[in-house]
């Protein structure tokens, strides 16, 4: 489970492991909600059922807290939550029946780039439409957010779950791959993508045709 | 020949460093030369800075509570 985070990174786990080993709460709570989104993906992807995802990250905090001395740093701080959530969100699925494994791919993630998009021989046919950049645009912000957070809804579960992992919670290659049991050839398919799809709906979004 | 669509289905993996020999050179020099793919990869960058925008779910009291219930719990036992 060892994995390769940056010194800087593995310090501030030390600082925050010794802060939570000495009771600090404003710590661990900072942690808890720091931590809430990835987990609760995470745990969808495994169980499916939002109700049931929302129990086994509760589980995961007790274990964490649990075991918090036994905690090697051997691995990153959220890798090493991760992994305890996984472990219980599988043996969720068991018995709920819900046993999904994690698909590293699948049919249900489309073709690797927008093919209609070039031409047969491989060259743009409809290049990328230029956006409206300018200072009114700021103004816009908010919409073209959540224009990507409806498209993010949409995502097939894994393609979403290392999106939010990567790209919003900012966790390393590495984590993803420890926590979810993917290759990294995987977990980089997966990511570009749910990117590009991203991306195509913040175009939609631009031309005025994204819903 | 390397092209747009080589280009465009390489962006994640050149970030990543993992390409390599000549796709890693062929695809530096795609990206040198074509001005819809470098658009392309400034848009999902653009994408990218708007996703990490989006705000986090809060967290469920009920989760929050029994965390900080068996964390409180082992401060008392130690």
């Amino acid at each position: 489970m060892a994995d390769d985070a940056p010194s800087s990174e593995r310090l501030r786990d030390a600082d925050l492991v010794g802060r939570l080993r000495a009771g600090d709460e404003a710590a661990f709570r900072e942690l808890v909600r720091g931590m809430h989104r990835a987990l609760s993906r995470v745990a969808v992807a495994f169980v499916r059922e939002p109700t049931a995802a929302e129990e086994v990250v509760q589980e995961t905090w007790v274990a964490v807290v649990a075991q918090l001395d036994r905690f090697e740093q051997r691995s990153s701080l959220r890798t090493w939550i991760g992994s305890i959530l996984v472990n219980r969100a599988k043996t969720r699925a068991v018995r709920d029946q819900r046993s999904v494994p994690f698909s590293s791919l699948s049919a249900e993630d489309g073709e690797p780039v927008e093919p209609e998009r070039f031409n047969a021989m491989g060259i743009w046919s409809v290049p990328p439409r230029r956006w409206d950049t300018g200072p009114e645009a700021l103004t816009l912000r908010k919409e073209a957010r959540e224009a990507i957070e409806r498209e993010l809804a949409g995502l097939p579960e894994s393609q979403r779950t290392v999106v939010v992992l990567r790209d919003l919670e900012g966790w390393s290659s590495e984590e993803v791959c420890n926590v979810l049991g993917l290759s990294e050839t995987n977990q980089r398919v997966l990511l570009h993508r749910g990117r590009l799809r991203l991306r195509a709906a913040l175009e939609r979004y631009h031309s005025g045709d994204g819903s | 020949m390397y092209l747009c669509r080589d280009a465009i289905a390489h962006l994640t993996e050149a970030e990543e460093g993992a390409l390599t020999g000549w796709t890693r050179f062929w695809h530096g020099f795609h990206m040198s030369i074509c001005l819809h793919c470098r658009a392309c990869r400034r848009q999902i960058a653009e994408t990218r800075a708007l996703a990490r925008e989006i705000p986090p779910e809060p967290v469920p009291h009920g989760v929050e509570d029994e965390a900080m219930r068996a964390f409180r719990a082992r401060g008392k036992s130690m």
